[in-house]
């Protein structure tokens, strides 16, 4: 996966608007639809595990802390991917970043989510083999769904981007960064040919 | 998206004397020298070994090795990691010949001896047109639901009908539906897993992957466990035919001289269709810019088989593995119902044990069945079309009056009637009479391919373009291994279902 480098940021916060980003100053209603891929993708993460507890025979305090609780955090935490995109943060197109943020914010989310639902049952705050091994535990699986979450927003984030390129700058920019590096590589290539042409030209 | 939009013959190349270059393999005409289009940056534009993971993780990988580590322990598992480095080798094979010639293997075996591509195409027949495979997707659905299986089913395969006779490309639906399901179920397999999982169990199943030295346990010679271990190697990752059909998604995605070749398109679109020509056509490997770009394709592929195909494969057997280890550690039920084999039994019982847990995890685990069930019902469909439409346009006299979305859309949907009607009256795996021979031939035919490929890379591509001897050599091998352990199993123990 080709890395797409922003141009290192001037500030983060501005008068005009909540966000500052490389390419322009976002208005509420910019950094609500540039956060919508990865807040959805994480959203659906909790959703899994969550919106399906309706079909359960479970308390009703027990479905929305499993829906809400999982649910909200996870996608709050895709869209703050999205705003480190957005701010030249994270490189575009690579898994490091994203894995890294999913190590990071994966076994918080679940500590807390395990300790709110025993709470709610009514039941002790505990988890099988202890709390060291638990938070390792998630740690590790926090990796897999960052790749599940990596996958997803590689194919269909862009779609998205293309879709409200016209009304959001850093949706422009991404789309032109592809495009452009698509003919970047196309020129490396070049070059590179141009190179083994002339070596071989030497050569004779 | 595919690769290059534009699909073209591609421009004619001469010699000194001004004749047409060509490249002659096998005993079918020869195939004329075109340019090789660039390659994409690796891994920025995925490839269909997407296609082959969901087609791939299925029952071997959500049932059988599961099983498998229960009863015999996580150190069973490296023999999974020999099956699929295999498998991934194959793979990669299978991509040098369908890139270079922008032919499929079905095609590649016919240059060799065509009777060899007649047994594929009836093999196709006689295994896949049985809708078994809807029936544990659509049996967990209506665990969930209540909804009679025969009804989601046969809505499920009208749904597919109807989704690739109205699409123009046909591939760029298959991909970005499956792309979707294969992204849901690895991070709905990470959250399962996140729940009933544990530091422990994860530990063993990934120690148990290089633990080579366990050997082989004394009980893996008996009659009740020989053929089931032989299966599940055979069936780590995609079997049966899947692999041979990986030949054909890579050419509609337009990787190496496949791009020279029209895609499948939609019935409603057959009148857009390109010329087909009559072969492949290969590139000229002596020139040094080709053979570049030749490179770059190779590493393209590379990336998509080992990060997405055996990345992914390996990803979600682990956490499978491990939801089971977690089901039997807390459901003695879930146990037994492992050990004895009964899969309906062991998926409810495992989804009873994650219920114990939360019982919403028991019906997350019916929903990852019911998806694995689907997604792998999706590919199957439009491969059979795609596998048996091509071998009929250019192999059966007569057929290249019609325009490949016809013959396509003729084999879709007979293969969809015909499992409606067999769901609604007949036996969904197929008559219990042949039920022997059908799982005979599933296995019988990835030894074939095997040796197949062996001999489509080694005879009918310039000697440049041909694999090493190792390759070969573990091709040869390896189609060696899986007849040779059928063929004893069936005379031993009079075995031959190794699923």
């Amino acid at each position: 996966m080709g890395v797409f480098r922003a141009e290192r940021i001037s500030a983060l916060v501005s008068p005009e608007g909540p966000l500052a980003t490389p390419w322009g100053v976002l208005s509420w209603p910019q950094v609500r639809e540039l956060a919508l891929p990865g807040a959805l993708i994480g959203l659906l993460g909790g959703m899994i595990a969550g919106g399906l507890a309706a079909a359960s025979d479970l308390s009703l305090a027990i479905v929305l802390v499993i829906g809400i609780g999982l649910g909200v955090p996870l996608a709050f935490a895709g869209a703050i991917y999205e705003l480190l995109l957005a701010t030249g943060r994270f490189p575009l197109g690579t898994l490091g970043p994203a894995a890294l943020l999913w190590v990071i914010a994966f076994p918080p989310i679940r500590v807390a989510h395990a300790a709110l639902t025993d709470l709610v049952a009514g039941e002790p705050v505990v988890v099988p083999h202890g709390w060291a091994a638990f938070v390792i535990y998630q740690v590790l699986v926090s990796v897999p769904f960052a790749i599940g979450f990596w996958w997803l927003h590689e194919n269909f984030a862009p779609r998205w981007w293309f879709h409200i390129r016209e009304r959001n700058p850093v949706a422009d920019h991404f789309i032109r960064v592809q495009l452009q590096y698509a003919g970047a590589a196309e020129e490396e290539k070049e070059h590179r040919r141009e190179r083994a042409k002339a070596r071989r030209a030497k050569r004779r | 998206m595919a690769i290059g939009d534009t699909r073209a013959p591609g421009a004619v190349t001469i010699d000194e004397a001004g004749v047409e270059r060509a490249w002659s393999a096998g005993r079918l005409p020869p195939m004329p020298i075109r340019k090789l289009p660039e390659a994409p940056q690796a891994a920025h534009i995925i490839g269909p070994a997407m296609i082959l993971v969901a087609l791939g993780v299925g029952l071997g990988e959500t049932f059988l090795w599961p099983r498998l580590v229960i009863v015999f322990g996580p150190n069973i598992r490296w023999m999974f990691l020999i099956g699929v480095l295999v498998q991934t080798l194959v793979m990669l094979e299978m991509a040098r010949y369908a890139m270079a010639t922008g032919e499929s293997i079905f095609f590649g075996a016919a240059r060799i001896f065509q009777p060899i591509m007649w047994l594929f195409f009836v093999t196709a027949i006689a295994v896949y047109i049985w809708p078994g495979h809807l029936s544990t997707g659509a049996d967990a659905f209506e665990e969930l639901t209540g909804i009679p299986w025969q009804l989601s089913a046969c809505i499920g395969l009208v749904i597919i009908g109807l989704m690739f006779t109205v699409v123009k490309i046909v591939y760029n639906i298959v991909e970005a539906v499956l792309t979707f399901l294969v992204g849901v179920l690895v991070i709905g397999s990470a959250i399962v897993a996140a729940f009933v999982g544990s530091l422990a169990d994860l530990g063993d199943v990934l120690v148990g992957l290089v633990r080579f030295d366990y050997g082989v346990p004394h009980a893996a010679g008996t009659a009740a466990w020989f053929p089931l271990i032989v299966g599940a190697i055979a069936f780590a990752g995609p079997s049966g035919m899947q692999q041979m059909w990986y030949t054909l998604w890579l050419r509609d995605k337009g990787a190496g001289m496949g791009s020279h070749m029209p895609r499948v398109r939609g019935l409603l679109h057959a009148g857009e269709e390109e010329t087909i020509p009559d072969t492949g056509s290969m590139f000229d490997v002596d020139d040094p810019e080709e053979w570049s770009k030749w490179q770059a394709w190779r590493k393209w592929v590379r990336v998509d088989a080992v990060l997405l195909f055996f990345g992914i494969t390996m990803l979600v057997t682990i956490i499978f593995t491990v939801m089971a280890m977690h089901a039997a550690d807390v459901n003695g039920e879930a146990r037994n119902q492992l050990i004895n084999g009964e899969r309906d039994q062991a998926l409810l019982a495992m989804r009873d044990a994650f219920a114990d847990k939360a019982t919403i995890l028991g019906t997350l685990f019916f929903i990852f069945i019911a998806i694995v069930g689907w997604k792998a019902s999706v590919g199957l469909f439009d491969a059979f079309a795609r596998g048996q439409s091509d071998m009929t346009y250019y192999f059966v006299p007569g057929a290249k009056r019609f325009k490949m979305a016809y013959l396509y859309s003729v084999f879709l949907w007979g293969v969809i009637i015909f499992g409606i009607v067999i769901i609604l009256f007949g036996p969904v795996d197929g008559p219990a009479g042949i039920l022997n021979v059908l799982a005979f031939m599933s296995t019988f035919i990835m030894g074939a391919y095997c040796l197949t490929l062996a001999a489509t890379n080694r005879m009918l591509l310039p000697k440049k373009l041909q694999p090493n001897w190792i390759t070969t050599t573990v091709l040869v091998l390896g189609g060696i291994a899986y007849l040779g352990m059928l063929l004893y199993s069936t005379i031993k123990f009079g075995v031959t279902d190794l699923g």
